[in-house]
C-alpha cells in the first residue's frame, strides 16, 4: 500500500555523506528520515561471503556485495556483467567503470579510509593555471569542515607537520589517532623514492589506529579494508546506522527513489521511491537532501524532468551530469630481485603527494602514486600454481611472487570537462528506470601528464625498487573517486549547487558529495566530501531553525 | 558495570592528568616510588575511590556517576574537599565515620553502593592518610552531582541502620600472628580496602556476605565475579603466585583469564598500581583461602577446557553469496562472521596474544554463562600501563556498530561454549536479554510497595543489591 | 585431532617398505582420533586412498574436513575421480615413489598428470573448477596462504594486536613449516 511519510530533513542515501548529515540534523533536534535504494546487510554476513568467494573474485571490490534487482550496481565478474548496468562510452569508458555499492551504508563499505585533503592550489586551478575551475571559495573555508569531518569519522595522521598535507598549511585541530605504523614493503617505498624526490607520506587514513575510537575497535592489521573490514576498525557510514536510530532518525531501506517533485514556488516538496513489489511511496519534508554519490545523484535528477522542469530538477544551468570527473589510473605490476614484502598492515597506508603540486600544471595534470599493500599471497598462491609447480619449488615460487611483486598506481588529477558528460541510458534497470549513460575522455590534460610526466616517472619508481619486469597497463583505469555531476559554483548560469552544496535553483535542495566538487585534485575524494557534507548540514540546521 | 557502557576516553586523560602530578601512580612510575610519596594517595588507589566518584569526562572525585538500577539512578557524590559541594567541612571523624560505617556528616545513612562493610576493616593510620589525601591533594571541585532519588520506599535512608546493626562489621582489621606478616598484609587489603570479597563473595538471604563461602563468586549485574577461592576445581588454585600477581597487574594472562566487567576496572584503576610487595601479599593470602567447590563444575577446572578446531571447517564450501543477512544463520557462522576475525578461526587468538584464545579461557569454562554474554555484549575496554585491550559490544549498546538480537547471542554463546569450552552449559534468549538490560529485575521495589515482607529488610535487601550490583 | 594428525603423517619408510594401501586404510579409520575429531564412524575407503595420495602431492599438514571437501568436489567435476586416485596410488606403490617431486616426472600420462596438479592446486587455492563453476573447499586451510604466513596475515585475520607489526623484512629462505 503506498504511503505517504514526513520529515524535517529528508535525506536519500545512506553512504558517509547522508550519515554525516543525518547525525548533524538529529544533534540538532531536527527529524531525519533517510532513504536507501538496497538492503541492509550484517557485517559478518558480508565478511563471510569475501571468504565464501573463489580467489580469482575476492579482489573485485564488489563481489561480496550482491546487488538487489532493484538496486543494481557495477559487477564485472564477466564484461556482459561489466555491461548490464552502468552504460559506458567514449574513449575512456574503461576509465568510467565505477564500483559503488547500493547497499545501506554506500561505499564506504570498500573504501580505503584514506583521507588526503585537497591542498589551497587544487581549489584555485584557474587562477593559478588558467586551466579547470576555481572553487566557489579559499582553503581556509574549507579547513575547519575537514577537522571536523577526520574527528568525526576517526581520522588517524601524523603529529609531524612535516609529514602532513597540505604542506605548510596550517590545521585547526591534530589527528585525534596516531599514524598507523608501515610494513616493510611500505618503508622500502618510502626510502627508495626518497632517492627520486617523491615523498611518501603516511596516509591519514579513517581507520582506528592504536586505540578504540567511537566504540569500534582499532586496526589489527587484517589487511581486508577493502572489500570489507571485518571488524570495523576502518570508519564505514554503516556503523553509523545504529547512531542514527538510535539519535530518532528512521531508515527506510529497499526504497528506490526515482522522482523529486517541486511546486510553483521552485520548493521541492516530495521526494518518491518505490518498494521491491514496485509500489510507489512518497515522503514530503522541510528540506531534501540527495546523497546518493556522483552517478545516482545527477541521475535521479534528470530522471526528475517535468513540465516545471523540463532539463530535469536543479537544473537550468544545463549543468547536471557534466564534469563528470574521476582521477584516471593507470597501474604498473612488476617484479623485483629483492622481496618487497607488501601486505602488513592496512591494505593502504601511503601515497606520494608532492607530485600532484607545481606549475607544470599549467600543461599537464598532478598526480599521486602509490603502491597496493596488499597481501600477494592469493597471486602469487594462483600464478605459480598456473605454472604447473608442485613440492618445495611450488612453495618457494608462491614465496617469491608475493614478496617480489608489487603494483604501483599513479592517479591523474582530472579537470572538470563539460562533455564527460552523464545522462539517461534508453536502456531500462528492473524498475523501469532508465540507467545512466556516461561518455568519458580523460582529455589531453591527463595524456599529456601521462606522456610526459607520470609514465616516464612511474618507470623510474620501479627501477629504482629494482624491477625486473613492469606491465604498464595498457589504458586508463577508474580510481572509484566520483566527482563533478552536480558542480559547485558561485555563477548560477554554470554551476549546479552553491558554496553549501544548496541547489541553486531550490533552496530546501541539497546535493552535497562528492558531484558538488568543482575540481578533483589528485587524492581520494571522501574526506572532501565528508567535509562538503558538513557545511551543508550547517547551512541546512541554520536554515531550519531560521525558519 | 554500567560504566564499561559508557565513554570513558575522557575521563581516563583527566584522571592521568590529575592524579598524575600529585601521586605519580601512572604506569610509567615505579609503583614502590609512588607509594612513599603520599600514602593517601596510594589508599584511594587500592581502594579504587576514583571508579565509583567520578562521572564519564568528568573531574577525578567529582562524583556523577549515574548506576542505572532496576530500583531508580543513583549517583556518585562529590568527595573532593569542596566546602559546598564535596566533603571540605568533614573532619576526621566525620570521613572515617562515612568511610568505615557508612552515615554522612549530617547523620543521614549512606546506601551501601558504598562498601563501607569492607572499609570497615581500614586501619586508622590509613583512613588517616586516606584524609589528609582528599583534604590536601585533591582539587576541589565546586560542583554537585545529580542527587539520587530513589522511589519511595528506597528513599528512606534510615532503614539501613537496622541492616547495619545486622551486617555491619565494628571493628578494624586485626592481624592473625600465626600467619606471616606478608599474609596479613594480604589479608588486609583482600578484606578491607581493596574489597574483593563484596564482589567475590556470594550473599546470603539478607543479601549479606556469606562468610562460609568466601570468595566463592557472586553475580552482580550483567556480569559474575567468579570463584576466586584456593579451590583446584572452582577456584584459583592451581594458579601460581606468579600468574595471580600478573593477572592483577595486567588483566591478561594467556591461555587462563583476562579481566573485563568490573575486574576490568579494578585492574585499570587500583591493581596495575599496587606495589610488588602488596599483589605479593595479596598473592599469597588467595592462595591459602578455604576452598569453596561449586558442585556444578563437576570435577572441571575452568581454566582447562576446550581445544583448538577449526570453526572454519563448519561453514566453508557452497555457501551462496548473501544479499541478505540468514535468519537461520548458525552458531558457527556468528562465530566466523563476528568473532574469529580477532580470535581467528580455531579460537587460538593471535600469536602475540593480545587476542585471547577461547579454550583454556575461564569465560568460556565457566558453569555459568553470564561472563560471555556480558563480554559479546558489552566488549571489553582496559587501559593497562599505557595500553589498551579493548573488543567492541556487539550490542549492549543500541550504538554498536553491530548489533547481535538475543537469539543470535544464544546461538553464539552455546556454539563457544559447545566447540570451545565447557559443553552444555545452557543459555536461552531470556537470559541473554536480562544480561543486556544489566541483570536480574529486582522484586523488591513491588514487594516493597505493596508490604508483602517486612519494609526495612526488604529495603535493606534493595540496598544490598545495589552495592553487589555496582560496587566495582 | 592431534592423534589424527599423527595418524595422517605416513611415513614414508611405510610406503618404501610396500605397505598395502588396504592395511593403511584399515589403521587409519580405526583411528579413534578420526571418530572423535570429525564424526564419520567409517570413513569411506576411497577418501582414506585420496587422502594418502594428497599427501604425498602437497608434503603438510593435510585437513581432513578440507580434503573431504575436495573430494567431493573433484568427484562431482572429473569422471571417474575414484579410478584416477586409484591409479595415481598404484603407481606410487608400483614405482615406490618418496615424494612428489619424484613422481610428477615420472608420470608420463597426461591425465593423470593434470589430475594431480588438480589436486595440488585445490589444496593451495581452496578452489575446485567445476562443471557447474568454481567450488570453494576452503579458505582459511588454502595452503598458499600458509607459504607467506610469517609475514602475511590470511586476509580479513588479524595479524597481531593492534599496531604492533613493523617494517622488518624477513628472508625469503625461511620458509614456513605448515
Amino acid at each position: 500500500m503506498p504511503s505517504t511519510l514526513n520529515s524535517d530533513v529528508v535525506i536519500v542515501g545512506t553512504g558517509v555523506v547522508g550519515c554525516l548529515i543525518a547525525e548533524q540534523a538529529l544533534d540538532a533536534g531536527l527529524s531525519v528520515l533517510m532513504l536507501e535504494a538496497g538492503p541492509r546487510v550484517s557485517r559478518d554476513t558480508i565478511v563471510e561471503n569475501y571468504r565464501n568467494l573463489p580467489p580469482t573474485l575476492r579482489n573485485h571490490w564488489n563481489a561480496p556485495y550482491p546487488p538487489k534487482p532493484w538496486a543494481p550496481h557495477l559487477e564485472t565478474r564477466t564484461p556482459t556483467e561489466a555491461a548490464s548496468y552502468l552504460d559506458l562510452t567514449g574513449p575512456n569508458a574503461k576509465a568510467y567503470e565505477q564500483g559503488y555499492v547500493r547497499y545501506a551504508g554506500g561505499a564506504t563499505w570498500h573504501w580505503a579510509g584514506i583521507c588526503w585533503r585537497m591542498t589551497p592550489d587544487d581549489l584555485r586551478l584557474k587562477s593559478l593555471y588558467g586551466v579547470g575551475r576555481d572553487w566557489a571559495f579559499s582553503y581556509d573555508v574549507l579547513e575547519p569542515y575537514y577537522a571536523r569531518a577526520e574527528h568525526a569519522m576517526g581520522v588517524c595522521g601524523p603529529g609531524d607537520p612535516a609529514l602532513q598535507w597540505p604542506p605548510r598549511t596550517a590545521r585547526s585541530r591534530p589527528y585525534p589517532m596516531r599514524p598507523i605504523p608501515f610494513g616493510p614493503g611500505e618503508q622500502r617505498l618510502t626510502d627508495v623514492a626518497a632517492t627520486l624526490g617523491m615523498q611518501n607520506l603516511p596516509a591519514p587514513q579513517a581507520r582506528n589506529s592504536g586505540v578504540s575510537f567511537d566504540g569500534r575497535p582499532p586496526c589489527c592489521g587484517n589487511n581486508n579494508c577493502f572489500p570489507v573490514c571485518p571488524i570495523a576498525a576502518k570508519y564505514d557510514a554503516a556503523t553509523a546506522l545504529p547512531r542514527i536510530e538510535a539519535k530518532g532518525g528512521r531508515i527506510i531501506t529497499n526504497a528506490v527513489a526515482y522522482r523529486v517533485e517541486t511546486n510553483a514556488q521552485k520548493k521541492v516538496e516530495a521526494v518518491h521511491y518505490y518498494d521491491p513489489n514496485r509500489t510507489s511511496h512518497s515522503v514530503s519534508g522541510k528540506i531534501f537532501v540527495l546523497a546518493c554519490n556522483g552517478i545516482e545523484t545527477p541521475k535521479l535528477l534528470l530522471l526528475s524532468a517535468d513540465d516545471k522542469n523540463p532539463r530535469g530538477v536543479a537544473n537550468s544551468s544545463d549543468q547536471v551530469g557534466r564534469n563528470m570527473m574521476d582521477q584516471p589510473k593507470l597501474i604498473a605490476d612488476i617484479e623485483m630481485s629483492e622481496p618487497l614484502w607488501t601486505g602488513v598492515g592496512p591494505v593502504q597506508s601511503s601515497s606520494i603527494m608532492n607530485t600532484s603540486q607545481g606549475d607544470f600544471r599549467r600543461e599537464y595534470a598532478g598526480a599521486m602514486f602509490r603502491m597496493e599493500n596488499m597481501a600477494r599471497s592469493t597471486l602469487g598462491g594462483l600464478a605459480a600454481l598456473e605454472k604447473g609447480l608442485y613440492g618445495k619449488a611450488l612453495d618457494q615460487e608462491i614465496r617469491r611472487l608475493s614478496a617480489c611483486t608489487a603494483r604501483l598506481t599513479v592517479e591523474h588529477e582530472p579537470l572538470p570537462l563539460p562533455f564527460n558528460r552523464l545522462t539517461l541510458s534508453d536502456k531500462k534497470d528492473w524498475l523501469g528506470l532508465n540507467r545512466p549513460r556516461i561518455y568519458y575522455d580523460v582529455g589531453d590534460y591527463v595524456r599529456r601528464s601521462a606522456e610526459n610526466y607520470t609514465v616516464p616517472l612511474l618507470k623510474k619508481l620501479a627501477t629504482a625498487l629494482g624491477a625486473t619486469d613492469i606491465k604498464i597497463s595498457p589504458e586508463f583505469l577508474h580510481s572509484d573517486h566520483i566527482m563533478g555531476g552536480t558542480i559547485m559554483g558561485n555563477d548560477p548560469s554554470d554551476s549546479v549547487v552553491d558554496a553549501d552544496c544548496r541547489a541553486h535553483d531550490h533552496d530546501n535542495l541539497f546535493l552535497p558529495g562528492g558531484a558538488a566538487m568543482t575540481t578533483g585534485g589528485s587524492g581520494n575524494s571522501t574526506i572532501t566530501m565528508a567535509a562538503l557534507a558538513l557545511k551543508a548540514a550547517d547551512a541546512i540546521v541554520g536554515q531550519l531553525n531560521h525558519a | 558495570m554500567l560504566r564499561v557502557t559508557q565513554t570513558r576516553q575522557a575521563f581516563r586523560l583527566s584522571f592521568l592528568a590529575v592524579l598524575a602530578g600529585p601521586i605519580l601512580l601512572c604506569s610509567t612510575a615505579s609503583a614502590e616510588d609512588a607509594s612513599n610519596i603520599d600514602p593517601g594517595a596510594y589508599i584511594a588507589v587500592t581502594s579504587d575511590c576514583v571508579a565509583c566518584h567520578t562521572a564519564p569526562g568528568g573531574k577525578p572525585f567529582a562524583g556523577g556517576l549515574a548506576m542505572k538500577t532496576p530500583l531508580g539512578t543513583m549517583y556518585s557524590t562529590n568527595i573532593t574537599p569542596s566546602k559546598i559541594y564535596g566533603i571540605g567541612e568533614y573532619s576526621e571523624a566525620d570521613f572515617s565515620r562515612a568511610v568505615r560505617k557508612g552515615i554522612r556528616k549530617d547523620g543521614s545513612n549512606l546506601y551501601p553502593a558504598m562498601p563501607y562493610t569492607a572499609y570497615s576493616y581500614m586501619t586508622d593510620q590509613d583512613i588517616h592518610d586516606l584524609y589528609l589525601y582528599f583534604m590536601k591533594s585533591v582539587q576541589p571541585v565546586e560542583r554537585a552531582p545529580p542527587k539520587t532519588a530513589l522511589p519511595f520506599p528506597m528513599n528512606i535512608r534510615s532503614s539501613m541502620m537496622f541492616w547495619n546493626i545486622l551486617f555491619r562489621n565494628n571493628t578494624t582489621y586485626q592481624p592473625d600472628p600465626s600467619h606471616s606478616a606478608e599474609w596479613n598484609r594480604g589479608a588486609y587489603l583482600a578484606q578491607g580496602p581493596a574489597h574483593c570479597g563484596t564482589c567475590h563473595t556470594p550473599r546470603g538471604f539478607l543479601m549479606q556476605e556469606e562468610a562460609s563461602k568466601a570468595f566463592g563468586g557472586g553475580s552482580l549485574g550483567s556480569w559474575y565475579a567468579p570463584n576466586i577461592t584456593s579451590d583446584k576445581i572452582s577456584g584459583i588454585g592451581n594458579w601460581s603466585q606468579d600468574e595471580i600477581k600478573t593477572y592483577l597487574k595486567s588483566g591478561h594472562i594467556d591461555g587462563l583469564a583476562q579481566a573485563a566487567g568490573g575486574m576490568g576496572e579494578a585492574v585499570e584503576h587500583s591493581f596495575q598500581h599496587l606495589t610488588d610487595a602488596d599483589l605479593n601479599a595479596l598473592a599469597t593470602y588467595l592462595a591459602s583461602t578455604q576452598p569453596v567447590r561449586d558442585p556444578a563444575d563437576g570435577n572441571l577446572s575452568r581454566f582447562a577446557l576446550g581445544r583448538p578446531v577449526s570453526s572454519a571447517d563448519r561453514v566453508r564450501g557452497d555457501q551462496p553469496i548473501r544479499s541478505e543477512d540468514n535468519p537461520d544463520i548458525s552458531g558457527a557462522e556468528l562465530f566466523m562472521g563476528n568473532c574469529a576475525s580477532c580470535h581467528n578461526y580455531k579460537a587460538q587468538g593471535s600469536r602475540d596474544g593480545y587476542y585471547p584464545s577461547l579454550w583454556h579461557n575461564s569465560v568460556t569454562g565457566a558453569s555459568n554463562p553470564d561472563n560471555l554474554i556480558a563480554t559479546i555484549l558489552f566488549g571489553v575496554d582496559r587501559h593497562v600501563a599505557g595500553a589498551q585491550a579493548f573488543m567492541p559490544g556487539f550490542g549492549g549498546k543500541k550504538t554498536d556498530a553491530v548489533q547481535l538480537n538475543d537469539q543470535e547471542i544464544t546461538k553464539l554463546t552455546k556454539y563457544v561454549f559447545d566447540t570451545y569450552g565447557r559443553p552444555q552449559v545452557s543459555v536461552s534468549p531470556a537470559q541473554v536479554a536480562t544480561i543486556r538490560q544489566g541483570g536480574p529485575k529486582s522484586p523488591l521495589l513491588v514487594l516493597s510497595r505493596i508490604g508483602i515482607a517486612g519494609g526495612t529488610i526488604i529495603i535493606a535487601l534493595g540496598c544490598f543489591w545495589l552495592l553487589r550490583t555496582f560496587r566495582k | 585431532m592431534t592423534s589424527f594428525r599423527k595418524e595422517l603423517k605416513i611415513n614414508r619408510r611405510g610406503l618404501l617398505l610396500g605397505m598395502s594401501a588396504l592395511a593403511t586404510a584399515a589403521s587409519f579409520t580405526q583411528s579413534p582420533g578420526l571418530a572423535a575429531s570429525n564424526g564419520y564412524i567409517h570413513e569411506p575407503d576411497s577418501i582414506v586412498q585420496f587422502m594418502l595420495v594428497s599427501k604425498l602431492l602437497v608434503p603438510h599438514e593435510l585437513d581432513p574436513f578440507v580434503g573431504h571437501k575436495i573430494y567431493n568436489a573433484l568427484s562431482d567435476s572429473e569422471e571417474g575421480f575414484d579410478n584416477t586416485v586409484t591409479a595415481l596410488q598404484n603407481f606410487i606403490m608400483k614405482n615406490a615413489v618418496v615424494d612428489v617431486e619424484h613422481l610428477m616426472p615420472a608420470l608420463t600420462d597426461v591425465a593423470l598428470k593434470n589430475s594431480a596438479l588438480k589436486i595440488i592446486s585445490a589444496w593451495y587455492s581452496g578452489v575446485v573448477h567445476g562443471k557447474s563453476g568454481d567450488r570453494v573447499v576452503a579458505f582459511e586451510e588454502a595452503l598458499m596462504f600458509k607459504v607467506t604466513n610469517d609475514v602475511m596475515t590470511i586476509p580479513s585475520y588479524a595479524k597481531s594486536a593492534p599496531n604492533a607489526w613493523n617494517a622488518t623484512a624477513v628472508p625469503l629462505l625461511n620458509m614456513p613449516s605448515f
